[in-house]
């Protein structure tokens, strides 16, 4: 039987919320697919984790048949030279046809790497649909939107390795999955030393997980970012900034959204004084609704958005605050 | 030892060069990075690209006027068919040709984003690689990374050989490299390098399988113009009843 494997970080004895997101997704794939669905955990060295344990039966409830335990000598930060080697070897106990990530920094970090290891195919942050024939199709747009990147499962005749982001809804499996506990202990990178955490930087990681994003692009002043600045508390939602914007210094560059900063994929995007290029949509997930604000009508932004309205931030960001029922 | 800095041309469509962007903004800084530890350790600094010449020696170019010592480009048909893995095993046929310890390379791409390539090249060449890297400085034989993390930034110290993959420089960062800004070059730069398979040990026919492996491009439908509404009222009403925002305070 074919199966797909999913790398599940932890924390204490519980998998992330993205690690649920992704085994939720898995779950869905293997149904779909005829697949077992094995979540990989990596433990440290002498970590005992019988079944029945709650990290087991917490994977088992979010939909693995089978949890596989793999022993690294780090396993802290998630980078491939931590615990490569040992999901190398949950993928060498198990042969998956595909294995999953979350496409954070250390499954971004791992998954290319673990791909060409095992000489197969590499997909970042697609969206999983079905095809016409019920296979499993991932597909993601590139060229700034333009164009669609698609690929059938059933076409591959390699391993494919997919980065997942976290906004699917996780999925109620048994409580009694299987497990398996590999023996030893994988060896990490040794070139690679952890020194510790550098500065905080949490002011912008909510954008990667906000569902309404406002974000004010080069045409934004400093009065005008404040007006868009209310606008977002307004949606509820979080601010962005593009790169030039944040490398003016008005805004931190970790709320940057680009293709050098984060990558976002909220429900709704609101544009303020941003052009639509590719260096910034690239890193705004195709299933975003776009609204765009731009006081140029020809501006490119509103090739990219469904809704439009012209004119100033000035003018218009005030009235929107008011349409929503909140004091500008 | 050498560094190898890994640029392409940014691409407004497959095999379509984008006038706007010359280099993305992540090659941007695999190329200081590339320069500074090059500095740093006294050693020569190649420019790589892959590509046709009409394409990829305009990054090569800049590259040479901003510092590096050589300027090699892989000339070989079908590149841009083939998939990350395939595409790694030409540069790092490459990089091997030009005895690199050190490769930096941009952390993705501008138009296809995957981030995939710099690790294959580091697992192709039995290397180490750090991706997400927003800063490096040179500690003796490592090389000390600031990568991001989740909501925290991670330090790390990578001992050579390896692969650097570069988050985008930080404008002070550009402008502690005169040279990037100015166009002078710190060194004669010699002719760009022209490789053929051969060159480098490549055999292209043994790369054919990585052409079906990438997925198939196809235009996204639609593209039309957004709809203009006529009032802030009338968007939040649309939006409303998408179930987007909803009215009143937070």
């Amino acid at each position: 039987m074919a199966c797909v494997l999913v790398h599940t970080e932890i924390e204490g004895d519980q998998p992330t919320d993205h690690a649920r997101a992704v085994l939720g997704e898995g779950r869905r794939i293997a149904s779909s697919l005829g697949a077992s669905l094995h979540a990989v955990a990596v433990i440290g060295a002498g970590d005992d984790i019988p079944a029945g344990h709650r990290l087991v039966e917490s994977l088992g409830q979010a939909g693995a048949d089978r949890v596989l335990l793999v022993a690294a000598e780090r396993r802290k930060p998630t980078l491939w030279a931590t615990i490569g080697a040992a999901l190398v070897a949950a993928c060498e106990q198990v042969r998956p046809s595909l294995v999953l990530l979350s496409a954070n920094a250390g499954g971004r970090d791992i998954g290319p790497r673990l791909a060409a290891r095992l000489g197969g195919a590499f997909f970042a942050e697609p969206a999983v649909e079905a095809g016409p024939r019920g296979e499993v199709v991932l597909s993601r747009t590139v060229y700034g939107g333009d164009l669609w990147r698609r690929i059938s499962l059933d076409e591959l005749d390699v391993i494919a390795v997919v980065t997942l982001d976290d906004r699917r809804a996780s999925t109620r499996g048994d409580d009694d999955a299987e497990v398996v506990q590999l023996d030893g202990t994988n060896a990490s990178d040794a070139r690679v030393d952890v020194l510790g955490d550098g500065d905080d930087d949490d002011d912008g990681a909510a954008l990667e997980h906000a569902r309404v994003i406002v974000v004010a692009g080069a045409g934004t002043t400093a009065e005008a970012l404040k007006l868009v600045a209310e606008l977002a508390v307004a949606l509820g939602g979080e601010l962005g900034g593009t790169r030039t914007l944040c490398q003016r210094g008005l805004l931190p560059l970790g709320r940057e959204i680009g293709v050098g900063g984060r990558r976002v994929s909220p429900d709704l995007y609101v544009v303020c004084g941003a052009s639509g290029s590719m260096a910034h949509l690239g890193a705004v997930s195709s299933d975003a609704e776009i609204v765009a604000i731009d006081r140029d009508p020809a501006a490119a932004i509103f090739k990219r958005a469904r809704w439009g309205l012209v004119g100033t931030i000035e003018e218009l960001v005030p009235q929107l605050i008011a349409a929503l029922g909140v004091a500008p | 030892m050498t560094v190898a800095i890994l640029l392409r041309r940014a691409l407004a469509r497959p095999g379509q060069s984008d006038e706007h962007e010359v280099l993305g903004p992540c090659e941007r800084g695999a190329l200081v990075a590339g320069l500074r530890i090059a500095g740093a350790l006294g050693v020569d600094a190649v420019a790589i690209a892959a590509g046709p010449a009409r394409r990829e020696d305009r990054v090569l170019a800049m590259a040479l006027r901003t510092g590096a010592s050589r300027a090699v480009r892989l000339a070989a048909d079908g590149l841009d068919d083939l998939d990350y893995l395939g595409l790694a095993e030409a540069l790092a046929a490459t990089i091997r040709t030009v005895k690199a310890d050190v490769v930096t390379c941009g952390d993705r791409s501008i138009d296809e984003r995957t981030g995939a390539v710099g690790p294959a090249i580091a697992e192709l060449l039995g290397y180490a690689h750090v991706t997400g890297i927003l800063s490096i400085a040179v500690d003796g034989g490592r090389v000390l990374c600031e990568r991001l993390g989740d909501a925290r930034r991670e330090r790390l110290a990578v001992r050579l050989p390896a692969v650097l993959c570069m988050r985008p420089p930080r404008a002070s960062e550009l402008d502690r490299e005169p040279e990037a800004r100015s166009g002078r070059a710190r060194t004669s730069p010699q002719a760009i390098d022209a490789l053929d398979a051969d060159e480098v040990g490549l055999d292209l026919r043994r790369l054919a399988p990585r052409k079906q492996t990438g997925g198939r491009l196809r235009p996204v439908r639609g593209g039309d113009q957004a709809t203009i509404l006529s009032s802030a009222a009338e968007l939040v009403t649309r939006l409303e009843a998408e179930a987007l925002v909803r009215r009143g305070p937070r």
